[in-house]
């Protein structure tokens, strides 16, 4: 509400100084011009840039384009050992930002390479290749999933990370892949979407928040 | 008024960059995100450029007589 509201009182002052230039040309009106002209529409622009940056966190918006579709699907999967789809369902990432929570990055410049990383998205949307089948740039770093599974009892008490003494050791320095083959493996399938069943209860909330 | 039309085209850039801007708010795309960037905020700051650009290159003298005068 914040952005359109300095957007509108922006367009107003600005608007004054393009029907009435003159006012602006001497006096206290070159202090208005200067604000009308000048700080007014940074400001405003400023609150408004960022309102699209939060509203790109939303998983509406990471869905809206094509390619992206069938991942978003994936996370209504009816069946848990699919690592999105178990999250997403049981609320361990907020559902409004579910993609922005695992494929951001947990590090002090993560959400400014998150942001670049969706200007070159949109490069490619409309001036590169769409790829038929998205890939992550680097592989999935343990750093995401111990952003919040770190020190949580589940984590810690579960025998398989025990498995051997060096186990959680090597998961803690991104040796050992939470997704790999034996772990949780099972993430976005998206090539076995038609044959997997759909969590009924998810899908309207989901359609709404589309 | 040569000054005046550098000042009110800048004016127009401006208010044209923040209604597309305005515009965009409303729309959840990616593609209402490269309108705001590429054709709202480009447009603005053209305007705001060029607003700068008449405040340093104008004349004291190209003050109409009667705003300036009390």
């Amino acid at each position: 509400m914040l952005p359109v509201f300095a957007l509108a009182l922006a367009i107003l002052t600005a608007g004054l100084a393009l029907v009435r230039p003159r006012l602006i040309m001497s006096g206290g009106g070159k202090a208005f011009g200067f604000v009308a002209l000048f700080v007014f529409p940074l400001l405003a622009s400023s609150a408004a840039g960022k309102a699209h940056l939060e509203r790109s966190k939303s998983t509406s918006f990471c869905l809206s384009c094509h390619v992206m579709e069938q991942y978003g699907r994936s996370l209504h999967i009816d069946d848990l050992d699919h690592v999105p789809a178990k999250h997403f369902q049981n609320n361990r990432v907020p559902r409004e930002s579910a993609c922005y929570s695992c494929h951001t990055t947990y590090t002090m410049y993560g959400n400014l390479s998150a942001k670049l990383r969706g200007l070159k998205h949109l490069y490619v949307q409309y001036l590169g290749k769409i790829p038929d089948r998205v890939a992550l740039y680097t592989p999935y770093n343990n750093r995401e999933c111990l952003h919040c599974h770190a020190s949580a009892r589940g984590f810690e008490e579960t025998s398989a990370h025990h498995e051997e003494t060096t186990t959680m050791d090597r998961i803690r320095r991104n040796q050992l892949s939470c997704l790999s083959a034996g772990c949780h493996a099972k993430a976005h399938d998206v090539t076995a979407l038609d044959k997997l069943k759909t969590w009924a209860q998810a899908a309207p909330q989901a359609q709404g928040a589309r | 008024m040569k000054t005046f039309r550098l000042l009110r085209f800048a004016a127009l850039l401006i208010v044209i960059g923040l209604v597309v801007e305005l515009g965009t708010l409303g729309w959840s795309h990616p593609t209402a995100f490269v309108a705001f960037m590429f054709v709202g905020g480009a447009t603005m700051a053209a305007g705001i450029l060029l607003y700068l650009y008449w405040l340093i290159q104008r004349r004291p003298d190209e003050t109409p007589r009667e705003v300036s005068e009390p």
